[in-house]
Formats: C-alpha cells, sequence, structure tokens
C-alpha cells in the first residue's frame, strides 16, 4: 500500500464513514439513507394506507394496535459523490515540511472511508496537470489503492488561482455531494472565497482541510530580506525586525480567524492541519473530532 | 612615533575579507513564502527603516574596521620619542668578597636608615637599580664574584625575580676573584659586543682588571664605599710570658700586633678596657706595609677576667678592631688553720708562710674545734688537724692531717708506708725517708684515690666530689719524721695547688689552636659559638690543654655559628674547645660562659689579611648605573601607547556590536531561500 496510509489505518477507516449532513448526489443506490423516501432499507416513517399502495408495506401489527391501516415508509438509500479537491498551487509546496502531502493524507482518509461503504470517489488536483481529462473517479473498495497512488503523485509547482482552476475542473459540476477542499487558504481571499461559494452553490457539503505550515505561524528568518510569492514570483523588501514579526504573527492568526469566522458562516467544516502535527494518528483523532469522519 | 614590530601593520590586510564578509553578510536575503498577501501591510515599516539601516550597516562596518586598526597598532608596538632600542643583554658582577663588608661612610647628618650602611649594600642597591632600567625583552644574568665565582641570577627576562634573587645576596668572607669572574663573563657573552656589563665593586683587587686588559666600552665598572679601602686590624694579643710569668705580684703585660691591610698608614691609639674601667693605652703607628707590636701593662689587673682590646678611631672594618680576652690571674689562698686547743703543729704554720705566692699569710685564720661557721666565710682552703670542725663549710677544700681511722681499727704503731702510684699531690715528693710513729688506717670511698698505704690500709687519701676536693692524712706531721725532710713543704705545695684547681682558660687562642672554656664539661650545659665564615668551628674536647677527642658535629646555627651541646658523660676534668680552621674566621664570638654570657674572643686568622697595592679609583656604583639607558622608561612608554591602542580596539568592537545588536536580534538562517 501507498505510504499515504497504512494498512492499519485502512482497516480502522473501513468503519468509519463520511460525516455528511445529508446525503446526496450519489449516482448509483447505496447503503446511505437519502433522507427522503424511497425504496431503500432504512424505516423512514408511517402514512395512512391508500388506495394502489403495495400490500407488501401494510404494517399489520399497527393495525392490531390502532385498527387503522398504516403503510411503512422506507427512506431512499443511495451513495455519496466524495470530490477530493487538492490545491497544488506553489504555496502548498514551501516552507518546511509538506503542507501538500499533510493535506493529501487527510483527504486519502475521508476518501478511504469513502470508498470503503461504497461512495464514489472524484479525485481533482487544482490546477489540473496538463494532459489531464478530467478527475478521476474510483468507486468501490478495491479503488482505495489506486486512489492513494494517485494522491501521493501529486506534485506542488502550478501557479493558478484556485477559483480559477476550480471552475475550469468542474465546469458541469451539477451532481451534488461532498467536496473536500485541501488548500492553504492564503493568496488572495477573495480567489478561494470564490472556489468555496462556487461549491456551495451547486449544492456540495464542503469540507475544508485547511494546511498550515509551522514557518507561517512564526517565520524562522530576519534582517533584510527580499520576501518572494511562491505562487505570483511577486518579491517586497523587507527588513524583518521583532516588530515587523510580532506584527505579522498577529496578522496570520488574525487571518486564520477570519478563514474560519467565513466558512463556518457557510455551513462549511474546517479542519486545521498543521505539518508537524499530520501523523495518521493525529490527522484521524482531528477528522472525528470536526464531525469529518463517523 | 615610531613602532617596534612595524610589520605588524601587514594585518591591515584583513580589512579586504571584513568588508566582502560584511557586504556579503549584510545583503537583502532572499526568502520566499507562500503568500504575501499577510506581509504587505508590514512593508511600509520596513521600508521606512531602510535608510537607518544603512547608516546602521555603515557603522558596524566603520567600528569594525577602527578596531582592526587599534589592534594592529598595538601589535606594532607605537613608540614615541624615537626609535625602540633592540633587546639587549646585561651582566651585572657584583663583588662579594670580605671587603665588601666595610662600611660606607655616612654623610654629616644624614639619617641612619638613608644611605646603605656597607660597600655591599651599595653595590647591591646600584644592581637594583640596574635592573630597574631594563627593558622588557632584555636579559639579564648576575654574577658573585668571589674566589669561587657564581651565576646568582640565570639569564632571565623576569626582572622581579631578579630583584627577588639580588636582594638575596650576602657578602663573604672570601677573597675577590674578580679576573676570574669577568673572563668567565666575558666567555659566557661571547661574541655579544653590545652587551653591557656592570662591575659592582670596591676597587680591591681591581689591579686585577688592570692585568686583564682594556675592557670594552661598553663594560663599566663602579666602585663602592670610599674611595680607598681603610683598615687596620689586632692581628694578635696575648699576655707576654716571656717576662716574669703569671705569678701573683709579678709584672704582666700585653703585647699587641697591628697590621695594615687596606688603605694608607695612621696612628691609631690601642686601648685596653676591663669591664669597670680602662687599664691602659698605647698610641701606635700603623706602617703603610707589615705590622707594629705595642706593649700594655697588666699591674693593674689583679683577678683576671674579661679584657677588651680597642683600636680606635675604628676604620672601613670594625670587626677586626676589637679583641676581647678572658685573662687568668690566680689569686692567693685565704687559709682557715683549725687546730685543737688552737695550737697547730709549728711546722705546718712555717710551711703555709714559706709560700707567699700561694698563700695569702695575712687574712689567714687560725681556729679551735667548735668554732663557728662564720670563721669559715673567707677561707679558700680549710687545713685542719685530728678533726675538721662542725661548722666547716662542706663546700670548701679540706686538708685535714691526723684524720681519724676507719671504726674498729686503732692505731698503727710504726707503719710501714709507700706511694701508690702518680699523683699531683706527691709530685716530687720521695716516701722513702718518711717514718710516721703513729697513724691510723683512712676508709675509702669509691671516688677516693689512695697516695700512701700501709699494710693494714691506705693512711692518705684523695678525694673529689661535689667539685670539691679533699685530703685526708692519717698521721700528724708531728708523729712523722716528715716536717724534717724537705718533703713536707713539697707536700704542703702540692696538696693547695691541687685542692684550688687552676683556671683553665688560657690568656688568649690563636687560629688553629684550641681555646678551652672556663668551665669543665659537666658545668656548662649549652655554649653558642657564633663566629663568621662558612665553616663553623670544629669543637673538641680537652684534658689539661691536650686534645681528647671531636665532640659531636652539631647543626649550624645560622652563618657559622653552632649549637655545640658537651657529651653525656663526664669527662673528668676535660672542657670544651674550639679548632677553627685558620683561613676561614677572623672572629670568634663565644657566648655562655659563665659569668658573663657576652663574653667574646678574638680568633685571629694564622695568615692575616691579604694585601693590595692602591689602584685608581673607578666611577662610583650610582653614578655607573645611572650611565646606563633607561630602556625600562621606554618600555613604559611602549606599554602605554600599546594598551591605548588596544582599549580602543575593544571599545571599537564593543561599539560594533551594539550597533548589531540594535538592527536585529535573530541571527537565524531564512529557510527555504
Amino acid at each position: 500500500m501507498t505510504a499515504l496510509l497504512s494498512p492499519r489505518i485502512l482497516e480502522r477507516l473501513a468503519r468509519l464513514d463520511v460525516g455528511t449532513r445529508r446525503a446526496r448526489g450519489g449516482r448509483a443506490a447505496g447503503d446511505r439513507a437519502a433522507g427522503v423516501a424511497g425504496s431503500g432499507a432504512v424505516f423512514h416513517d408511517h402514512r395512512a394506507y391508500a388506495p394502489g399502495d403495495d400490500p407488501r408495506y401494510i404494517d399489520w401489527s399497527a393495525w392490531g394496535r390502532l385498527r387503522t391501516l398504516q403503510v411503512k415508509v422506507f427512506e431512499l438509500e443511495e451513495s455519496l459523490d466524495v470530490h477530493l479537491l487538492i490545491d497544488r498551487t506553489a504555496s502548498l509546496g514551501s516552507g518546511r515540511g509538506s503542507k501538500l502531502e499533510a493535506g493529501c493524507r487527510a483527504a486519502a482518509m475521508i476518501a478511504a472511508a469513502a470508498l470503503a461503504r461504497g461512495d464514489g470517489v472524484r479525485l481533482q488536483a487544482l490546477p489540473a496537470p496538463e494532459g489531464s481529462a478530467g478527475p478521476r473517479e474510483y468507486v468501490g473498495r478495491r479503488a482505495t489503492r489506486g486512489l492513494l497512488e494517485t494522491l501521493g503523485n501529486v506534485e506542488p509547482g502550478a501557479r493558478r488561482p484556485l477559483g480559477d482552476a476550480l471552475r475550469e475542473a468542474f465546469p458541469e459540476l451539477r451532481r451534488r455531494g461532498a467536496a473536500v477542499l485541501v488548500t492553504d487558504f492564503l493568496g488572495d481571499p477573495a480567489e478561494w472565497r470564490r472556489a468555496v461559494d462556487f461549491l456551495l452553490h451547486r449544492g456540495v457539503e464542503v469540507f475544508a482541510i485547511h494546511v498550515v505550515g509551522p514557518e507561517e505561524r512564526r517565520p524562522e528568518f530576519a534582517g533584510p530580506l527580499r520576501l518572494r510569492d511562491a505562487e505570483t514570483g511577486e518579491t517586497v523588501e523587507i527588513d524583518l525586525d521583532d516588530a515587523a514579526l510580532a506584527a505579522y504573527e498577529e496578522r496570520f492568526e488574525h487571518h486564520l480567524r477570519e478563514v474560519d469566522s467565513w466558512l463556518r458562516g457557510r455551513g462549511v467544516a474546517r479542519v486545521l492541519v498543521e505539518t508537524t502535527r499530520a501523523s495518521e494518528g493525529e490527522l484521524l483523532r482531528l477528522l472525528l473530532r470536526h464531525g469529518v469522519l463517523r | 612615533m615610531t613602532f617596534d614590530r612595524p610589520q605588524a601593520w601587514a594585518l591591515l590586510a584583513l580589512a579586504v575579507p571584513i568588508v566582502v564578509l560584511h557586504l556579503r553578510f549584510r545583503k537583502r536575503r532572499d526568502a520566499e513564502v507562500p503568500s504575501l498577501s499577510l506581509w504587505r501591510d508590514l512593508v511600509p515599516a520596513g521600508v521606512g527603516r531602510r535608510g537607518f539601516r544603512r547608516v546602521e550597516d555603515a557603522s558596524q562596518l566603520a567600528c569594525l574596521l577602527a578596531a582592526l586598526v587599534a589592534f594592529t597598532a598595538a601589535l606594532a608596538g607605537p613608540v614615541t620619542g624615537g626609535s625602540a632600542p633592540q633587546a639587549r643583554r646585561l651582566a651585572i658582577v657584583v663583588d662579594a668578597s670580605a671587603s665588601m663588608n666595610a662600611l660606607v661612610p655616612r654623610p654629616a647628618g644624614s639619617p641612619p636608615d638613608a644611605f646603605p650602611s656597607t660597600r655591599f649594600e651599595a653595590a647591591r642597591a646600584a644592581a637594583l637599580a640596574a635592573v630597574g632600567k631594563l627593558g622588557p625583552k632584555d636579559e639579564l644574568v648576575v654574577w658573585e664574584a668571589t674566589a669561587r665565582p657564581r651565576v646568582v641570577v640565570e639569564p632571565t627576562t623576569d626582572a622581579a625575580a631578579a630583584r627577588v634573587a639580588i636582594s638575596r645576596l650576602a657578602p663573604t668572607l672570601e677573597t675577590c676573584g674578580l679576573r676570574r669572574t669577568l673572563d668567565l663573563v666575558r666567555l659566557s657573552l661571547g661574541r655579544d659586543d653590545a652587551a653591557d656589563v656592570v662591575v659592582l665593586t670596591d676597587a680591591v683587587g681591581a689591579h686585577d682588571l688592570a692585568a686583564w686588559g682594556e675592557l670594552p666600552p661598553t663594560w663599566r665598572v663602579g666602585a663602592a664605599g670610599a674611595p680607598q679601602a681603610r683598615n687596620a686590624g689586632i692581628v694578635a694579643a696575648d699576655v707576654d710570658v716571656v717576662g716574669t710569668g703569671r705569678t701573683s705580684g709579678s709584672e704582666l703585660r700585653l703585647r699587641a700586633r697591628v697590621a695594615r691591610t687596606d688603605g694608607g698608614g695612621g696612628r691609631r691609639t690601642l686601648v685596653l678596657r676591663s669591664p669597670t674601667a680602662e687599664v691602659a693605652r698605647a698610641d701606635v703607628d700603623v706602617p703603610e706595609s707589615g705590622s707594629v707590636d705595642a706593649v700594655l701593662p697588666l699591674d693593674s689587673v689583679t683577678a683576671g677576667g674579661p679584657l677588651v682590646l680597642r683600636l680606635e678611631p675604628t676604620d672601613d672594618f670594625p670587626e677586626d678592631d676589637v679583641a676581647v680576652m678572658l685573662l687568668a690571674a690566680p689569686k692567693r689562698l685565704v687559709i682557715a688553720l683549725a687546730a685543737p686547743s688552737l695550737v697547730p703543729s709549728p711546722f705546718l704554720v712555717a710551711t703555709l708562710r714559706a709560700m707567699p705566692d700561694r698563700v695569702d699569710a695575712e687574712r689567714a685564720v687560725l681556729t679551735g674545734p667548735d668554732a663557728p661557721a662564720s670563721a669559715f666565710a673567707d677561707a679558700d682552703v680549710i687545713v685542719a688537724e685530728d678533726r675538721l670542725p662542725p661548722a666547716a663549710p662542706r663546700d670548701r677544700p679540706t686538708l685535714l692531717f691526723g684524720a681519724a681511722g676507719r671504726s674498729g681499727s686503732g692505731p698503727i704503731d710504726r707503719p710501714l708506708v709507700w706511694g701508690t702510684g702518680r699523683h699531683a699531690v706527691l709530685d716530687g715528693v720521695d716516701l722513702a725517708p718518711l717514718r710516721i710513729d703513729r697513724a691510723s688506717v683512712l676508709d675509702v670511698g669509691p671516688s677516693d684515690r689512695v697516695l700512701i698505704e700501709c699494710a693494714e690500709g691506705p693512711v692518705a687519701v684523695a678525694s673529689e666530689g661535689g667539685g670539691v676536693r679533699r685530703l685526708r692524712f692519717g698521721f700528724r706531721p708531728d708523729a712523722t719524721t716528715l716536717p724534717l725532710e724537705p718533703a713536707f713543704p713539697l707536700i704542703v705545695r702540692n696538696a693547695l695547688r691541687w685542692l684550688a684547681r687552676p683556671p683553665l682558660l688560657p690568656p688568649s687562642v690563636r687560629a688553629g689552636g684550641p681555646m678551652a672554656t672556663a668551665e669543665p664539661v659537666p658545668a656548662v650545659e649549652r655554649l653558642w659559638f657564633v663566629g663568621p665564615g662558612a665553616r663553623p668551628p670544629q669543637p673538641v674536647i680537652v684534658r689539661d690543654g691536650a686534645l681528647v677527642e671531636v665532640a659531636p658535629f652539631p647543626a649550624p646555627l645560622g652563618p657559622g655559628g653552632l649549637d655545640f651541646e658537651p657529651p653525656a658523660t663526664p669527662v673528668g676534668v676535660a672542657s670544651t674547645a674550639l679548632r677553627v680552621a685558620a683561613a676561614s674566621a677572623r672572629l670568634l664570638r663565644v657566648r655562655g660562659l659563665p659569668g658573663d654570657p657576652a663574653t667574646a674572643v678574638n680568633w685571629f686568622p694564622a695568615d692575616g689579611f691579604h694585601l693590595v697595592p692602591d689602584v685608581p679609583r673607578a666611577p662610583d656604583v650610582a653614578d655607573v648605573v645611572a650611565a646606563l639607558p633607561d630602556r625600562g622608561g621606554t618600555a613604559s612608554r611602549r606599554a602605554g601607547w600599546a594598551a591605548a591602542c588596544a582599549l580602543a580596539g575593544v571599545a571599537a568592537l564593543v561599539l560594533g556590536t551594539l550597533a548589531m545588536n540594535t538592527g536585529r536580534q535573530r541571527t537565524t538562517a531564512p529557510t527555504g531561500v
């Protein structure tokens, strides 16, 4: 199995489920209650018998107690489409430790849980690599190996605004489901906000994996510097002293709070992943705590 | 201003890498960040400090370069007021011969401690002053010039250690080996013609310098003390025994010999004093060479005792201007004659009157058997017949005729007697014609010595115990033919001579001969012999003037002194004495003699002093040292400038560090560059 996840964690993930608040968008019938009455096996409700109803669903026990004919209504069961959206822009590859790897590991854990329950997973790196034919789809538990290998091969380096990349990758995204967005939420806020809104407007339940490196919280350089943006290549000269560092650190914390507040306002579950605490166990506890897995 | 090490300025080449490294490290470094969005608002603050940062950078570089210049200057050894001299060698030769003990005349009115007291102290002070003129790298070696030259300070640049070693120098009693010392100095210096050599001597023995040849110009000879040595000393003093002898009433005279050792001759006065009064004086004209004898009368000295002979006025060597001696003058004996019924034997009385040189007949006392003790107060010897008066003191020598016999045995009629060996009492006495009508056989103790005996036992016994001698005869003179014999007055004279022990101290001593102390060994527990010279005197045990054995050699106490303890076992009449090597001592002081613990005895060397011709006077030691170039002052100026430069460098470094810390606190290299 790939290095992203160990067999042991995969066995554990097979007993978990993606913590979607509503199951939507599955293309095929699955074992996930759709929340609406249907032909599933999960009891949903009773209603009064009406002519034309299948007499097999009459609840004779209720007739014995109520002396009225009640029909059992079962919930529709459908599969879940999980969209893994991996921001592979250059900002994910800068700094000490790999933000991209930590984010991919968290996304792989969610995808592995989904595949184990028969859900479909669509993986899309943003921006899409050149020559890519669109999102790759994985269904079923057997597809886990291929998904993990693909996730392990995602490389950073592309410089493209997240919103534009998302729209290019999902021009026809109409099917509802769950989207796992792995990004660092840096860069122009309008860009990543537009990307999130793009998903929300299409009825997708979004899980945001916010990846943060340690050097972003507390930079380890000082003095006269020429800072270069990892994505845009733009440079800024700065004399970084203690006061400037303190101001930056305060600003970064404010940025984290602002991202969290904005996402929460839109009902997006956000998981803050720090690359220094991105082991399998730590990520699993983090996902369980935020309800991404259950 | 000049520099000792101008090649040190090459260190300024370090400025190039310093500037390069400064520009390298002060260059703005590249750092990649995920996004500039969070940094963008911080840029204006950094930009606002850019100009000031440039000033800081320039000040740091300036401080660094200033520190480099200052430290380089300190290493270069800046000197003001002339060029810095090269390191040189200085050899100091200090004359430590005996003549350096001579006193230095003090200027009139000068305080006692403000002037060196001896020539050696003047030379030592000059040597210390010469050390003070050394430069920091100048090499110093100090020689001690004696008959056995030695290096007292090995070649060193440590002036402090040299001062300590010079301060410990002390004069010796050896002759001056100046020429040999200077030969060794010349050999040690090799071909270093620039070396300074300072010879500090009193010019005694400087005639060697003339024979040695012309000295190099860097060799300086300084004379310590007076321009010319002045010394004349007592080289011999003894009671003239050639005259009428040491008998009471005879004329006594002291013959003294005075010799000049240094300087010219002159008129001096020999003064002889007893502890209470001046005895005699005599003027002597000390010749230019050789010696002169003087005779001083001793008629007024009847009781003996210590005498001090002094040569006045004193000169540069006061220790040989005095001779202290003990004069032995036997007194006439006071006899207490105890006879029954106050009627002594007329033969005995006549005999005592016949020896006025030994017996003071006018002070003799005639007592009876019951006389009180006061009757014997002044008596030196008690002479009794039949029995000793009970009140007679037991610590007086006693001569008893007609002593009682041993218990249980009666008198013996007409015994045949004979002498038993040699004894001082029977010296010269022939007992063959002696006839005794009646005699008693005497008891003999363990320490008694039988003089005359018969077939029945001893009839004459000599005993000695507790420091008191006694003679007992078992017969009265009247009951023998002894008064009719010429041996009778001889026996009485011998008996009195033996009973009153003779004085053991000779009137004077000479080097090489034994000097006996006044008391026998058992009476003196400890003697202190303090004399000059490195070799202490050798204590010996003598008996009646003859060497018996060499005493165990004790550890010396101080220079030339020793603590002498007599043997544990008594040696009878033996006494302690000293034998001093003639060449090693000039004066010996003996302390611990009974009655006068400060008694001193002159000990004259047999070969006298070495005589030297007068030589031209060299400059004073102080003037010679003053002529030395003062390299210590130059060194201090150099050290002062170097220290100032070093301090300036440290200050520049501190300022640079402060400026650097003001600009930034963190120095961790950026990640991801």
